[in-house]
């Protein structure tokens, strides 16, 4: 009789642990489960995370694209009033009056016309330091057309360019009459490259 | 067991939550930093280039004075360099700069002011080179001393500026004050407040040396002092001579005023140099076209005789003065700065055919 029970109760305690087990099993299923799902909104936050930044570098790179631009159009300009300036008042043409100060806009024809010929050994390095890429040129308009090219630089490739004119008196003493000198007029044509 | 499982879970998490949002903001903070570096480099870069334009408008245009305001960049320290005829500018420490070798910049070596001042001054040898520009500030004080015409025509100009006085004697110079001004710079005409080993006025002890320094004009040569131990230390022992044709706006006495070193003064005067050859030799085939004229005209006249033809007329003078400075260029460890002083007389000459030639002829300039 007690081995009966005895029996009984193993049995009892073997359907029990049988049950135990197979709760923790499923408990563990779930609980491996519930890591997966964690891992995978990690994952999801991660890959969200790395989309967002990558947006903003992407957005931020083409801001700076453009403002890049922006700011070479700017230099360019910049540098193609610094050319004017610099060809306007460069005192190899200006129409001199003796140790007074020098006529305003004008520029001598006779010098402008030896301009080039004469400096062209230093277009490469001293007039390049001063005008860079440029092509300068002097139209006379009146009394003849004549086309005078006081700086040529023009590279073989460039993105942008920018032509600025200036009006400019033209003396030429050769032309005048009992010691006074011929004016005409004409106009600067400063081009300037990037 | 699950409790502790529960709890190192927690814990792992917000260690996980921490390292990651480090991890993010370092790399916000990197950024940033990088942000913050480009941009400074960025606003050197602009303030540099505006700098560089208003130079350019401020040296082409002949006689003018102008006031920057710099408030902005006061923080900064401009400094101004030259050598072996490359100019150099820009704001200390940053890598932004402007490297010319067209334009003469005289100035103090370095100028710490909300307010910059810049001056032109046509140099005239005798025809017009260049512009010279003279840049310098309100907190940079110079004080004159001596009878001379440049002491009178800077204290005339120098009037707007409002830093340059003049001394009237020998207590006023060793009463200097630097009262908070950057730099104090003496010009002594006479030749009897600075000498090399002279004590420097006692209230100058307090600046920096290189913020304290003089110049002594003296007939046609410059020497440059600097304090150096409580003492007047000449810079140059050989004195450099000032090539100019004298006269009211001295450009080339002026720039010697402005500059603080003899170095400089030197090399911003060889730009000018290597300008009036490119402007020479212009001239020169300008006068060969006036001579093709009169030839046309009346080859045994009068203006003939003095363009090509009579002893020292223009078209050899002018050779002359090309050939002096070719040689210079060409070989400059040869040629000494005091050869250029022989400009001068052949720019005399040229000059005075030039007053024959303008009564009845067309003028040389």
């Amino acid at each position: 009789m007690r081995s009966i029970d005895t029996g009984i109760i193993k049995r009892i305690m073997n359907i029990i642990m049988d049950i135990i087990k197979s709760v923790m099993k499923r408990r563990m299923a779930f609980s491996g489960r519930r890591a997966q799902v964690h891992l995978t909104e990690t994952i999801a936050i991660l890959f969200i995370f790395f989309i967002l930044v990558g947006l903003g570098i992407s957005f931020y790179g083409k801001y700076k694209s453009i403002s890049f631009v922006e700011q070479q159009e700017e230099q360019l300009q910049a540098r193609a009033i610094r050319t004017t300036l610099r060809a306007i008042f460069l005192p190899e043409l200006l129409c001199s009056r003796g140790s007074a100060e020098p006529e305003e806009n004008c520029m001598d024809v006779v010098k402008a016309r030896e301009f080039s010929p004469q400096l062209q050994d230093q277009f490469d390095d001293y007039y390049f330091e001063m005008f860079s890429y440029a092509n300068i040129t002097l139209q006379q308009v009146y009394p003849s057309l004549e086309k005078i090219p006081l700086y040529v630089h023009v590279p073989e490739t460039y993105e942008q360019r920018e032509t600025t004119f200036f009006v400019m008196a033209l003396r030429d003493e050769t032309k005048g009459e009992r010691g006074v000198p011929s004016y005409g007029f004409g106009y600067l044509r400063v081009e300037v490259f990037s | 067991m699950a409790d502790k499982k529960g709890q190192v879970e927690v814990t792992i998490n917000w260690v996980y939550v921490l390292i990651a949002g480090g991890i993010i903001l370092l790399f916000f903070i990197g950024v940033i930093v990088k942000q913050k570096t480009a941009s400074e480099e960025g606003l050197a870069i602009d303030v540099v280039r505006v700098i560089e334009n208003i130079f350019v408008g401020a040296g082409v245009s002949e006689k003018t004075k102008n006031f920057i305001d710099t408030s902005g960049i006061s923080e900064f320290t401009l400094y101004f360099d030259c050598l072996e005829g490359v100019g150099e500018y820009g704001l200390q420490g940053k890598s932004a700069n402007v490297q010319n070798i067209i334009d003469p910049l005289f100035s103090s070596s370095t100028i710490h002011s909300p307010k910059l001042i810049t001056w032109s001054v046509p140099y005239l040898l005798p025809f017009k080179v260049t512009d010279f520009l003279y840049v310098t500030a309100p907190n940079i004080k110079y004080y004159l001393y001596g009878q001379d015409d440049l002491i009178e025509e800077l204290e005339r100009e120098g009037q707007e500026f409002g830093n340059i006085i003049v001394l009237d004697g020998q207590n006023s110079y060793m009463g200097i004050d630097p009262q908070g001004n950057d730099q104090i710079r003496v010009v002594d005409i006479s030749g009897t407040l600075v000498k090399d080993g002279f004590a420097v006025p006692e209230k100058l002890l307090s600046l920096a040396d290189e913020k304290v320094t003089a110049l002594v004009l003296q007939g046609e040569s410059a020497l440059f002092f600097q304090k150096e131990a409580g003492r007047w230390h000449l810079l140059n022992s050989i004195p450099v001579p000032i090539v100019s044709l004298g006269g009211a706006r001295d450009a080339a006495k002026l720039g010697a005023v402005f500059s603080t070193s003899p170095e400089q003064y030197q090399c911003n005067m060889g730009k000018a140099f290597h300008r009036l050859k490119n402007i020479a030799i212009i001239q020169l085939a300008r006068v060969e076209r006036l001579a093709e004229y009169y030839d046309l005209l009346n080859p045994e006249g009068f203006c003939t005789n003095l363009i090509s033809h009579a002893d020292k007329n223009a078209k050899d003078t002018l050779d002359m003065m090309i050939k002096l400075l070719d040689a210079c260029a060409l070989v400059p460890e040869d040629c000494d700065y005091q050869d250029y002083q022989k400009l001068i007389p052949l720019s005399q000459e040229v000059e005075k055919t030039n007053e024959v030639l303008k009564v009845n002829c067309i003028a040389l300039y």
